[in-house]
């Protein structure tokens, strides 16, 4: 619970911008110059009410001797508040300012700002009884009161618009605008009042946006459900660019289907997030029971958002660093299994190209931008020339684009041991974070997961024994399949796709020794390559310790 | 884990430099690279990967030229703890 005296001071400051408003929108009507020393006077008072109020969030932070998380996300959600009702109070402030500019009082008058003030001062009011309630409907009003300030505003932006292609009183009306966007301003201020808010009931970072998809996403569902007994667990993963949370009913119940416990909840990059919506339809018809259900999608005009199965079940990345041996063996078998049925389900006679020389190069800017150094430039060590990155990635790319798998196969494109669930209650594989999959070359997703067991930051020797020899595994398996396939050029490929991934990955690795390695893995493979040009690439043998650590 | 070492400077001319130069890179291709000190021998299998570096440094007329390398003899064994059994990797 937050302490008294926070909540005091609090109180008293939401009480002192209300106060500020109301005699704002006093000034705003009468005119009256002689109020302003008082408005600029409360303000300071404001100024200090938030520092004393910031001095003592940051103190319970640090000084108490345990705290619950609930209790973490009280206080931040309080000093988010404070922050922005100091806002509040400074746009007062600036709105009243904005009269000394004003020469023609009675103009303001022609528009209706009072309803601002009125929207205001409703919302200020119940801030602190939501914070102690927790009554989500109440916070989601004070969010949604953002919107109305907004339809306000622009009501009477198309009036003044209107009102300057006239031609008259134009310095006056632009005064006007800039009172308007004070107003405006502090529905903004307002908004991140309310997310705050959600931050206290929820103990979840949400914006009411995500929110109000989540509450159709539900509802085309089929779901009618109260969301504040909704529970979401933290974010899962957001590298993509989408926000994953998982939902789940109260106590656990199931909220969609009785077969199902909980869903995951993904909103974000309105392209990835329907690239995702087909790639699980297209699963769902080669392999039911692979991939998630899809239970809905939701589109706006930016963003787009699905609601999906969430997968009980264990990522082969937790089994492969805390499970036993045994039960590691039997689940690469299935998914080794699962692989090549997949290959061979998948499998068209159509010349495909991975592209893995330009997926290194479009990364390359953020590669650099995490480890500025891992390009090389032109060196030479007596008569021997060390080529530089830009070199050897251009003259990879020309030999790479004679180099197409012969045949395609749906790839999972972001194949990392991360995204392999292992159910043990249907003693099954299944995938997940399915948005890149693609007709493509296999070779993508064996090298995605040698390099992601690579990566992986354990140095324990039998961690690593254990990363290497599910690497070996995989590797064998997949040069096993090309020899079946007929597949000449394998080993060559495999080399181009680890280059990619190996340097690719240094930009998620912030160990600059081990990121250091994987980039000079990545050169070591490139100058393989090239090397070997002038002989048939049949001939080319991966030399596979690059693949262990 | 047992440290063993073997440490060596001397002065030389570019002739006698280079013979100790050709006996290392004779050593490389064939795989091993064996230090005697005092009668103590220190046998190093070449990795199939070797980190290789040069460094050099000229500051008011003193030079430096390091090269270096260094590699895990480790790496390319693979000890499968399902069958307890040890294979090569490479």
């Amino acid at each position: 619970m937050l302490t008294a005296a926070l909540k005091e001071n609090l109180s008293f400051m939401v009480v002192e911008v209300a106060r500020q408003l109301d005699d704002t929108a006093g000034v705003l009507t009468s005119g009256e110059v002689s109020a302003f020393p008082k408005i600029n006077s409360r303000d300071d008072y404001i100024d200090n009410l938030k520092t004393v109020i910031e001095n003592r969030c940051f103190s319970t932070l640090s000084e108490a001797r345990s705290i619950t998380q609930r209790e973490r996300d009280r206080i931040q959600a309080t000093h988010t508040i404070c922050v922005n009702l100091e806002r509040i109070g400074d746009f007062a402030v600036s709105a009243v300012d904005q009269l000394h500019y004003l020469k023609k009082q009675t103009i303001l008058q022609h528009f209706d700002y009072q309803q601002i003030f009125d929207i205001l001062a409703e919302h200020l009011h119940v801030v602190i009884p939501v914070l102690e309630s927790g009554n989500m409907g109440q916070a989601l009003a004070i969010c949604r009161a953002e919107n109305q300030i907004d339809a306000i505003y622009k009501e009477n932006f198309d009036k003044i618009m209107e009102e300057l292609r006239g031609g008259k009183e134009i310095e006056n009306l632009i005064t006007v605008l800039f009172i308007f966007r004070y107003l405006e301003r502090m529905g903004d201020s307002l908004l991140n009042i309310g997310e705050a808010l959600l931050l206290s009931i929820l103990g979840e970072k949400i914006k009411i946006e995500q929110f109000q998809a989540l509450e159709e996403t539900l509802s085309r569902s089929g779901v009618r459900t109260n969301l504040s007994e909704v529970e979401f667990s933290s974010i899962l993963g957001s590298r993509s660019g989408c926000r994953i949370r998982k939902v789940q009913g109260p106590n656990e119940q199931p909220l969609i289907a009785p077969q199902t416990q909980s869903s995951i909840f993904k909103e974000g990059n309105k392209e990835k997030i329907l690239a995702e919506k087909n790639n699980l339809e297209r699963w769902n018809e080669i392999f039911p029971d692979l991939t998630p259900r899809l239970f809905s999608h939701q589109e706006s005009e930016e963003t787009a958002s699905l609601l999906v199965e969430f997968l009980p079940g264990q990522t082969l990345e937790a089994i492969i660093l805390k499970g036993d041996p045994d039960e590691l063996d039997m689940v690469c078998k299935l998914l080794h299994a699962t692989v090549l049925e997949i290959w061979q389900r998948t499998k068209k006679k159509v010349p495909v190209k991975a592209n893995f020389i330009p997926q290194i190069m479009s990364r390359m800017h953020s590669v650099l931008s995490v480890h500025p150094d891992f390009h090389r430039v032109r060196q030479d060590i007596g008569s021997s020339e060390v080529m530089p990155t830009e070199e050897l990635l251009e003259k990879c790319q020309r030999i790479e684009e004679n180099l197409a798998a012969p045949f395609s196969v749906f790839i999972h494109g972001d194949f990392n041991v991360n995204n392999i669930i292992y159910n043990a209650v249907k003693g099954r594989i299944q995938l997940i974070d399915l948005y890149r999959s693609r007709e493509s070359d296999y070779v993508q997703d064996v090298s995605v997961f040698i390099v992601s067991n690579f990566r992986q930051p354990v140095f324990k020797t039998h961690l690593r024994d254990r990363l290497n020899w599910i690497t070996r595994d995989m590797y064998e398996l997949a040069k096993e399949f090309a020899a079946q396939q007929g597949d000449e050029t394998f080993e060559v490929r495999m080399a181009l796709a680890l280059a990619r991934s190996f340097y690719t990955s240094t930009r998620f690795e912030w160990n600059n020794d081990f990121a250091h390695e994987m980039f000079m893995r990545s050169h070591f493979l490139l100058e393989k390559v090239l090397a070997h040009q002038d002989s048939p690439w049949r001939t080319f043998s991966l030399p596979s310790s690059i693949m262990y650590y | 884990m047992s440290t063993k070492k073997f440490d060596y400077e001397s002065l030389q001319d570019g002739h006698s430099i280079k013979t100790y130069l050709v006996s290392l890179i004779d050593s490389i291709e064939k795989g091993r690279i064996i230090l005697k000190s005092n009668g103590d021998e220190m046998a190093m299998r070449v990795g199939d990967l070797m980190k290789f570096s040069v460094q050099a440094k000229n500051k008011d007329g003193q030079n430096k030229l390091s090269i270096k390398l260094s590699w895990s003899e480790i790496k390319p064994v693979i000890k499968d703890e399902r069958s307890s059994s040890m294979s090569i990797g490479s």
